[in-house]
């Protein structure tokens, strides 16, 4: 229990924000390349819902790998901990990993709603 | 005693699932192929029709307008109309009427795998070795492997062909008639104070929730047997019994509570699969409920009962969890921390 505490502790309590605002910004970056890519296939409506429908993919499974962060992640750090898998799993990282993910999803459906805003 | 701030916590971490499982849905039926205009309009609709009813249900607004107003509507509880299963009827109404048969399936097939679940655990662990333990855990392993659709059509080969004790389809024999108060038809017959619908809407859930619950009962059962198992050997339970205490009494007072808690989340996570199991068990015994619902409406693409359903069951099943995480710090204060 002290083992998982002490690994806990050594990771950075605060969220990421400048990783955080860059990841945002790619993944708006992404959205609005994939929306421009489909265009002249599929046209404004569908290459925009397309390009948004993937960035809330990203973010709608990245907030529920947040939320299963943070109400089990505690629980399986000391599992591996127990078990002696040397493992580097942590709480603290699973919510950044998701938190980060989170915010490429959000920035694709920011990306692509930009383009759709632009063209319609 | 549970803590404010414990609660408080476990209640706001409701939203993000929420928000995820609403994101996720809406993602996938939108990259999912289909145009649900032209499924409400028909093959043979001309194209301007089609587009007319685009117009209506709002599918040519920007994506991220229609994100919005599905988000919106969704925190009040509308989901829109459906568009094929029930045409023009509040998703809302649909899912209540709907939703009380499968929450019942789910409950009595619970309770069946607790009750019958928990005492073989406990016997099990307590006979270790023994030749009831052997046919135990034989029998655990045979309902955790045994699917749904499977195992449902051989309990009515046995008890509806062969022995002829109970039906297989439908909620309650076509005689009776109970006025709808709570839609769980086994308390509305209680509560009508017609004991013999009572004993027919019992007799009718009794295999559904058998099948439902098997999957349950055995994974359950294991899950008391090694908790069980690993209980007994602690130092306390040998203190106990040195000091004279029977061995009843010392499983009972002092192993259970402690062997409940792995338990209890195993009950949580099999409240979600039980929900899953509804869809099959609804289907083989011909039960209307929200698991064949969810099936029809995948299948003729009708959006916003798919979506109305599905948040339904992750509303639910977060509930279920919330309850487990209660119940967990109820019996050891220590999880709180």
């Amino acid at each position: 229990m002290d083992r998982s505490r002490s690994t806990a502790s050594a990771e950075p309590t605060r969220p990421p924000w400048g990783r955080l605002g860059g990841v945002f910004v790619a993944g708006g970056a992404a959205g609005a390349a994939i929306a421009l890519a489909l265009l002249p296939q599929r046209g404004p409506q569908e290459a925009t819902s397309t390009a948004f429908a993937l960035g809330a993919l990203i973010f709608g499974a990245a907030l529920l790998g947040w939320t299963a962060a943070v109400v089990g992640g505690r629980g399986l750090e000391t599992t591996y901990e127990s078990v002696e898998t040397e493992s580097q799993f942590t709480e603290a990282g699973a919510r950044r990993a998701m938190l980060l993910l989170c915010a490429l999803g959000l920035g694709g459906m920011v990306g692509a709603s930009v383009i759709s805003a632009v063209l319609t | 005693m549970i803590s404010r701030r414990f609660l408080l916590k476990r209640l706001l971490l409701l939203i993000p699932v929420l928000l995820g499982v609403a994101t996720f849905v809406f993602a996938i039926l939108h990259l999912s192929p289909g145009n649900p205009a032209r499924t409400i309009a028909g093959e043979r609709a001309s194209e301007e029709f089609v587009r007319q009813i685009e117009n209506d249900l709002g599918l040519n607004d920007p994506i991220y307008v229609q994100y919005g107003r599905f988000l919106f509507d969704a925190v009040q509880l509308d989901f829109g109309e459906s568009y094929t299963i029930r045409r023009g009827t509040p998703v809302s109404d649909v899912l209540k009427s709907r939703f009380p048969v499968t929450l019942e399936l789910a409950i009595l097939g619970q309770i069946a795998g607790i009750c019958f679940g928990i005492p073989l655990g406990i016997l099990s662990a307590v006979k270790q070795d023994s030749l009831t333990d052997h046919l135990t855990r034989i029998g655990a392993l045979s309902g955790i492997s045994v699917p749904i659709f499977w195992s449902g059509p051989l309990l009515i080969l046995l008890f509806a062909q062969w022995l002829d004790l109970l039906p297989t389809n439908g909620r309650i024999a076509s005689q009776y008639s109970v006025e709808s108060v709570t839609g769980l038809i086994t308390v509305d017959t209680l509560l009508a104070g017609d004991l013999a619908a009572f004993q027919s809407a019992v007799h009718h859930m009794l295999l559904p929730s058998l099948v439902i619950g098997i999957y349950s009962m055995a994974l359950i059962s294991r899950m008391m047997r090694s908790s069980m198992l690993e209980v007994i050997r602690q130092d306390y339970m040998r203190t106990a019994r040195a000091k004279g205490q029977g061995a009843k009494i010392t499983v009972m007072k002092h192993g259970f509570r402690n062997a409940l808690i792995p338990v209890v989340t195993i009950i949580g996570i099999q409240f979600g699969s039980l929900l899953g199991g509804a869809v099959l068990t609804e289907t083989v015994f011909n039960i209307t409920g929200i698991g064949r619902l969810l099936v029809d409406a995948i299948s003729v693409g009708d959006y916003p009962l798919v979506q109305g359903t599905v948040l339904l069951f992750a509303f639910l099943f977060t509930l279920v969890n919330l309850g487990v995480d209660i119940t967990y710090s109820m019996l050891d204060p220590r999880i709180e921390q």
